[in-house]
């Protein structure tokens, strides 16, 4: 075959059997050399600095530390290098936290090999940008009504505070005790993390809780 | 009766009855007068020792005083009673101080020279010092040692023995309630029980039992009363007064606290008492009176507290680090799952993918494509087995947020379609039951995921501590009958024991056809409202 030099690849996961696999299956595939395995943070960072690979994959949970940290070195040293981070993990929190150590692509360990094949291609050309299954999913999860979660009572409260009632008039509207309306506010304005009514108002119609449209 | 006051009525008697049967032989009529005086004053000391709030110091110095007083008198024939002067001085030794030792004894020895100086008509005084001093050193000498008994028994207590025994008692104590789970230390019920000597003294109107949880928040145990929910919250200027000074804060009526009581209802006199564990406190009971109770009221109810405080304190620490340890333990199951079973399942998945890609045969090729998809998704049910095992509650966010969080990842995992509600009081759960109702939810979720082949996900949690109720539905083909003694159904059942809770499994009456099965754990009682 008359390709272009293959990319060189970096293992690391301390499990031996993921990583023998994962090497058959680069081996298999066009373009990619395994050039190294390492089954530590430190033996990464270190052969990572001896080789400089195009690419290289890494496990989460790693026996002396989070592959998450080994992420964040190699992204502080090179801006090239693409970076896959491969979790047995679940949860949306372990995807951002592989995006925000500046990882290139974010593949589950229940995925099929050329899932990983794929994202070390994509990691390759745009180290940079990051690629996840069910990225736009996750992120929608984060933005959308979950982020701040009121319950009826309190969007009845936040309704009301918006009305511009006063405390009084709320718990009178509601039947409720003036110290009970208080509760309600404050842990309105906690989930909201504002400061005052003006500022809750304003984060509650931001993120969709309230409408802006005149009441 | 306490083991001193014992202590106090088996000397009295036994020096008495010696001291009675040498004046009846004697029939010296004065000794028996003056032996009959001392019974009366042995009587009236024990009597003054247990039935008054007098100190028992002060009551053995005045016996000790008056009885020297009459035996000095009656010298010489008196002379067999003179022992008599230990039983005050052995006494106040027991209390375990010196001083008060000296005292008593130095008050016999002038009561002894009082009465020979001036009563002792027939007495030459010379004579009756030598028949008094002997006694009088003796008395001293009884006191000491009952102080140096109660030292020696003092550091006794201190060291290994008894420290071992009280251990031993705890660590059986453990094992009966490990055993028998939320019977014995259970904290509800012991909140529950003062609710009902608050209600019984003070004939509280509502009254409710907050302890402060890990996160320093007040989260309630009981209610007791119409609308106390609405009502009596763990906050205002009691509170924080009582908080501050672990003493009782009594309102007064008219004179509400919270609020600037302008609202009708804000004007609520609530009085506040708290949970105390010696210098520590665990919590506080709010009480809705309706005119406000006595000193001695508060003070035999505060008696009564303080003893229930202890048993609560022991039942939430004990709660506290029984769900410490299980976090512990499935941290460490997920830790073994995720390095262990979960990693070589997944490299065998690499390892068919091998095989497949390079399988020249298209049958073959097609079984082994099958075989991957099984294996992804026995490892994919390892990654949600593994993020159940290591979701935890946070204590800035509660169980609501916890809830919806975990449904919600998992509905979009599993392509489930969530209808989340969620209405959350302000207060909080206890932690341990926020754990438990959390699991419950799991794993409902979980067998309406594998099992029930369903396409959409109800869950409904209402939230207003202590009562709580959540409810899991979903559409899927429901439960058939041998589904019911599953091992997941088990361990919901488990769990909600273990809080007391109610579990309901059965099918949902859903409006499209009663397809479908509906999980609902309910705990604590569901508020009264009563406007």
């Amino acid at each position: 075959m008359s390709a272009p030099e293959p990319l060189s690849v970096l293992l690391v996961d301390d499990h031996e059997l993921i990583r023998q696999g994962l090497a058959r299956a680069f081996e298999r595939s066009e373009g990619f050399s395994v050039v190294g395995e390492a089954g530590s943070v430190k033996e990464g960072i270190a052969l990572a600095e001896e080789l400089d690979p195009a690419v290289v994959v890494t496990d989460v949970r790693l026996p002396d530390g989070t592959g998450l940290d080994l992420v964040r070195h190699l992204r502080q040293a090179s801006d090239t290098v693409g970076i896959v981070v491969l979790t047995m993990y679940a949860g949306d929190d372990q995807l951002f936290g592989a995006l925000e150590a500046g990882a290139s692509a974010f593949v589950a360990k229940d995925s099929p090999s050329d899932d990983v094949i794929a994202a070390a291609r994509h990691a390759s050309v745009s180290p940079r940008s990051f690629a996840a299954a069910d990225l736009a999913g996750a992120m929608r999860r984060r933005l959308s009504p979950s982020g701040p979660q009121l319950s009826a009572r309190e969007t009845e409260v936040l309704k009301l505070l918006a009305e511009g009632l006063g405390v009084a008039a709320i718990s009178r509207q509601l039947f409720v005790s003036e110290s009970t309306a208080k509760t309600h506010i404050s842990k309105i304005y906690e989930k909201l993390g504002a400061a005052n009514r003006a500022q809750a108002i304003m984060i509650a119609i931001r993120s969709g809780l309230l409408s802006d449209e005149p009441l | 009766m306490t083991p001193s006051e014992r202590l106090g009525l088996a000397t009295r008697a036994f020096f008495l009855a010696t001291v009675v049967g040498l004046a009846a032989a004697f029939r010296e009529p004065r000794v028996f007068q003056a032996t009959l005086v001392i019974l009366a004053l042995g009587a009236l000391a024990l009597a003054s020792t247990q039935f008054t709030v007098i100190p028992p110091r002060w009551v053995y110095l005045v016996e000790g005083f008056l009885a020297a007083l009459v035996i000095g008198a009656t010298l010489p024939e008196g002379a067999m009673l003179l022992p008599y002067l230990m039983v005050p001085a052995l006494l106040t030794g027991v209390g375990g101080k010196i001083v008060p030792v000296v005292v008593v004894s130095g008050l016999e020895m002038l009561a002894l020279l009082l009465a020979l100086l001036v009563g002792g008509v027939e007495t030459p005084t010379q004579e009756g010092i030598e028949l008094a001093a002997p006694w009088a050193v003796a008395s001293l000498g009884a006191g000491l040692v009952g102080v140096w008994l109660v030292q020696l028994r003092g550091t006794r207590v201190a060291g290994d023995e008894v420290s071992y025994e009280s251990a031993r008692r705890l660590l059986s104590q453990l094992r009966t309630v490990a055993r028998r789970l939320s019977s014995g230390l259970d904290p509800v019920s012991m909140a529950d029980a003062i609710l009902a000597a608050v209600h019984e003294r003070l004939g509280a109107t509502r009254a409710a039992v907050f302890v402060r949880t890990e996160g320093g928040v007040l989260a309630p145990l009981g209610y007791r009363g119409v609308d106390a929910q609405g009502v009596l919250l763990p906050e205002g200027p009691a509170v924080d007064t009582c908080w501050a000074e672990m003493e009782p804060v009594v309102a007064v009526p008219g004179n509400g606290h919270g609020g600037n009581g302008h609202g009708p209802v804000a004007a609520h006199p609530h009085t506040v008492l708290p949970l105390r564990n010696s210098a520590r406190m665990i919590g506080v009971v709010v009480v809705d009176l309706d005119e406000p109770p006595s000193h001695e009221t508060v003070v035999r109810l505060m008696a009564e507290l303080d003893e229930q405080a202890v048993r609560l304190d022991a039942a939430l620490v004990f709660d506290e680090v029984r769900s410490l340890a299980t976090m512990e333990e499935r941290q460490r199951l997920a830790r073994e799952i995720h390095d262990g079973v979960a990693q070589e399942i997944a490299s065998l998945g690499y390892l068919v993918d091998d095989l497949a890609a390079t399988s020249a045969g298209e049958e073959h090729r097609g079984r082994l494509h099958s075989l991957r998809g099984e294996i992804s998704r026995v490892v994919s049910e390892l990654r949600l087995s593994i993020f159940d095992l290591r979701s935890e509650i946070s204590p800035a966010a509660g169980l609501g947020s916890a809830l919806s969080d975990y449904v919600r990842a998992v509905g979009a995992r599993s392509g489930l379609t969530v209808h989340l509600t969620l209405d959350e009081a302000p207060t909080r759960l206890r932690g341990e039951v926020e754990m438990e109702l959390l699991r419950i939810t799991q794993e409902a979720v979980t067998n309406a995921r594998k099992h029930a082949n369903a396409r959409n996900l109800w869950v409904d949690c209402r939230i207003q501590p202590p009562y709580a109720r959540i409810s899991v539905e979903d559409d899927g083909g429901g439960l058939g009958p041998p589904r019911e003694d599953s091992y997941g159904m088990k361990i919901m059942r488990e769990r909600a024991e273990r809080i007391d809770a109610r579990l309901e499994i059965g099918p949902r009456n859903g409006t499209h056809g009663t397809q479908g099965t509906k999980v609902a754990v309910t705990v604590g009682a569901e508020p009264t409202r009563g406007s």
